[in-house]
């Protein structure tokens, strides 16, 4: 940003902007407290709007909600599938827009290309195929458990990297991280086949419906792999690590770095805001996510996410307005904080890629 | 050389890292296309039967020519335009004199074609109303037309048959001028070339539609008209107000820290739950939020949502439907909510584009005497339009997809109220319904409309888009 200057002279134009600003401003939380104001109202009040504020504010409409089929469960089905849709998105989008940015390889305009055309295809493209995939009508599911376990290996092989190789350096020790790496990887990729072997042993922890799913239908997974590879987080990451200079890189290969050593040690700790930013958008992403879960999650036994859950509340209680507005403030609040906690980054590294 | 370039050579390293991304993206959302494809020439309901050829296409279009005839109208119109504002030494002679030859040439084809239909669609008439799906059609089209009428028709029908022909005959005829050695052609040959097939293609255009409308499936083609009207109503007035947003925002003044987080606030919320809040304000109920605002000004209280009164009904009193009656109230509402939700977010982007506007430019604007207005059309728009069009890509994109909030509001009247289904919760319903070739077979026709609207942006203004996109 380079209006920096915070001026205390006052000028004839802002009042102006005061005005737009204080309306704009007015008219973005006016829901917000519209909502606020509902979930605390009793049946009469939301129903009749006798008043605008409630006479006493009932908490009983947030128990109603969460009371209401297993609100808690859908939180925890949320935080899982927002979790390890967050994480796996920003490790794989951060390492693929460091490649489009920096590294040389051949095919790197084609896969560009392939990159630009995924932005453009829209979610009632895919929803019918994917859906079918995952039914496994177009190929085994067997696959797909590959897929997602080579995934699983790949992130836990990065991150024992990145651990050690942090650790390595704060305490300057001379550690040989990537023999540690390959026995942690094989360690860890042995447990799960472990797991997936003798799973009874186990107990409930991984049962037989959990993993190796015969269908990806209510799993957790389904819900999760689709959301992870995303263009749009590719490009801005691209467009953040193509702003750091290449003297740095020169530098780093002197001392004889390669290029994840150099990706792990400098570019991660100068981008903070890069990825903060992006992970509080694939959060928003994944958190919203509603199609998909809908048409995933059926019959017996379905994962019901936040949002799919405030669905089936609407639906049940429909005359009953408070308790649904209760359940919104509930799916809304975590956003709110997780916003809340990257504001000031998230709006200037939004603004940087627009212009580049 | 590092161990990963020693064993596989000097361009893995590039791909190791962009691989695991990449594969992800290649399997969920590049493969997913094909097998669309694949899925929209089969009877798929819900598992694989026979195989169907094009016939959900067939469905949704109609027949094959007006479909086909849709997509080159289409495409003839973006080049119609695009002809129209290309200087006379942007491209070279000959390749620009062989380009007027061949659009016109197909400007030709096409208006033989659009008479055909026309003179077909005349002759169809009395049979119309043997086909259950056209009754409608009929009723509203033809409801009052009485023996002389058909007669005027048939008038119209002689003299459309003339006028396709020497439409025909002109664009061959020109087609022949332009390339014959002629000197430089000035620009207004462009110009006209380009008027005349802008002219014409919105002319078949209208046509393929209509005949679209009578054999294809009305309920899909409706949904694209919503699609069409939720997008470009949401686009434009979110890129409007993000403006207005910006300039207020331009200046560092007390407190815009906190304007910032609440105008950005609402791009961030998760849309299902603001969704269901709006639906609760734009209830039809006097109680509403907003109809007890519009009873402080003494307006009567309105269906919002569930409002299927066409725009141009509800405010000018014509009763037109399709595409000439515009949007809904209902939809109307919906696009409220896409402006109230990315207004902030077009804002952030277009200030960032205003800032990174050099200020000396308007000190030397100001310095030869230009007023405000002035430096804002000749130097702040001018720099601010790559902005502006990654602005309109990225949300026409974005809105062709809209789903949650559109759904949400779409079941909070029921269901009942047709003109709030876009062409996703279309999609999703045929999907739900089971039918997955034919949900299918829509994916892929949406998929080539965006294709067509993104080249069209592209070829229309993105000579002026950073080249660094």
């Amino acid at each position: 940003m380079s209006n920096t200057e915070t001026s205390d002279r006052f000028e004839s134009g802002d009042i102006l902007r005061y005005a737009i600003l204080g309306l704009a401003g007015f008219l973005s939380l006016v829901p917000f407290v519209y909502m606020l104001l509902l979930s605390g109202m009793n049946q009469y009040e939301a129903i009749n709007a006798s008043t605008w504020i409630p006479k006493t504010f009932l908490f009983e409409n947030f128990e109603t909600a969460w009371a209401y089929g297993k609100f808690w469960l859908y939180a925890i089905n949320t935080v899982v599938v927002t979790l390890f849709s967050t994480l796996g998105q920003v490790v794989f989008c951060a390492l693929a827009g460091y490649a489009f940015a920096s590294i040389p390889f051949k095919g790197k305009r084609m896969a560009f290309l392939l990159l630009l055309i995924t932005l453009m295809v829209p979610e009632a493209v895919l929803i019918t195929p994917t859906f079918t995939v995952i039914k496994g009508q177009i190929f085994g599911i067997a696959i797909l458990n590959i897929l997602t376990l080579t995934l699983i290996a790949t992130a836990a092989t990065l991150l024992l990297y990145a651990v050690l190789s942090v650790y390595a350096t704060v305490t300057a020790r001379q550690i040989p991280v990537w023999p540690l790496t390959f026995v942690g990887l094989v360690a860890f990729v042995g447990m799960l086949l472990l797991a997936g072997v003798v799973n009874r042993d186990f107990g409930g922890v991984l049962s037989e419906e959990l993993w190796p799913p015969k269908t990806l239908l209510n799993t957790y997974q389904v819900m999760i792999l689709p959301i992870i590879g995303n263009a749009y987080s590719i490009f801005l990451f691209r467009q953040f690590f193509i702003q750091l200079p290449d003297e740095l890189w020169q530098a780093a290969r002197l001392e004889g770095a390669n290029h994840l050593q150099y990706f792990v040690r400098v570019v991660v700790p100068l981008s903070v805001p890069a990825f903060s930013t992006i992970g509080v958008l694939a959060f928003i992403w994944s958190w919203n996510s509603y199609a998909w879960p809908i048409l995933t999650q059926t019959g017996a036994d379905p994962k019901f996410t936040l949002s799919v859950g405030l669905r089936e509340l609407s639906d049940d209680y429909i005359g009953h307005i408070p308790a649904q507005m209760a359940g919104a403030v509930i799916v809304v609040l975590p956003v709110m904080v997780a916003y809340s906690m990257a504001v000031r980054q998230f709006t200037q590294s939004l603004a940087r890629v627009g212009i580049k | 050389m590092s161990l990963v370039e020693r064993v596989f050579g000097r361009h893995a390293v590039g791909w190791w890292f962009a691989g695991p991304g990449l594969l992800m993206l290649v399997t969920w959302q590049i493969a997913p296309i094909i097998i669309a494809g694949f899925m929209s020439v089969h009877r798929w309901k819900p598992i694989r039967d026979r195989y169907l050829g094009l016939q959900h296409y067939t469905d949704l279009l109609g027949e094959w020519g007006p479909g086909i005839l849709f997509f080159v109208c289409l495409s003839l119109l973006i080049a119609g335009v695009w002809l129209f504002g290309q200087p006379a030494k942007a491209l070279s002679e000959r390749f620009r004199r062989w380009l007027i030859a061949v659009i016109l040439m197909i400007g030709g084809g096409a208006s033989l074609w659009a008479r055909n239909f026309l003179l077909d669609a005349i002759a169809l008439f009395p049979t119309l109303t043997e086909k259950r799906e056209i009754r409608d059609f009929k009723r509203s089209t033809f409801e009052n037309w009485r023996g002389e009428e058909v007669e005027q028709m048939t008038l119209v029908a002689g003299s459309a048959n003339q006028f396709g022909l020497y439409a025909a005959l002109f664009f061959v005829a020109a087609a022949l001028v332009a390339l014959l050695p002629w000197g430089r052609l000035p620009r207004w040959c462009n110009r006209l070339a380009g008027a005349a097939i802008v002219l014409l293609a919105s002319v078949a255009l209208a046509l393929a539609w209509q005949r679209m409308l009578i054999a294809g499936s009305n309920d899909f083609l409706a949904s694209l008209i919503n699609t069409l009207f939720y997008s470009v109503g949401t686009v434009f007035t979110q890129i409007m107000i993000g403006l207005i947003i910006a300039f207020g925002l331009y200046r560092r003044i007390r407190g815009d820290g906190l304007f910032r987080y609440l105008i950005f606030l609402p791009y961030i919320t998760p849309a299902v739950a603001m969704a269901t809040v709006f639906s609760v304000i734009f209830r039809e109920r006097s109680s509403g939020l907003m109809n007890r605002i519009l009873d402080i000004f003494g307006v009567e209280p309105m269906k919002w949502l569930s409002n299927e009164t066409p725009i141009m009904q509800a405010w000018f009193g014509l009763e037109w439907a399709g595409l000439a009656g515009g949007p809904t109230i209902g939809l109307i509402t919906v696009i409220f909510f896409g402006v109230w939700s990315y207004a902030g977010y077009n804002a952030v982007i277009l200030l960032a584009g205003l800032t990174s506007i050099p200020k000396d430019l308007y000190e030397a604007a100001e310095i030869d005497g230009a007023s405000r207005w002035q430096a804002f059309t000749k130097i702040t728009l001018p720099l601010l339009s790559p902005v502006i069009f990654f602005l309109a890509l990225t949300g026409l994109i974005g809105t062709f997809q809209a789903f949650n909030h559109t759904f949400v509001m779409f079941e909070q009247t029921g269901g009942r109220n047709e003109s709030l289904v876009v062409a996703s919760i279309f999609v999703f319903q045929e999907l739900r319904s089971g039918d997955f070739g034919a949900a299918a077979s829509m994916g892929v026709l949406l998929f080539f409309l965006i294709l067509l609207i993104t080249a069209a942006q592209f070829i229309l203004a993105g000579r002026r888009l950073n080249s660094d996109l």
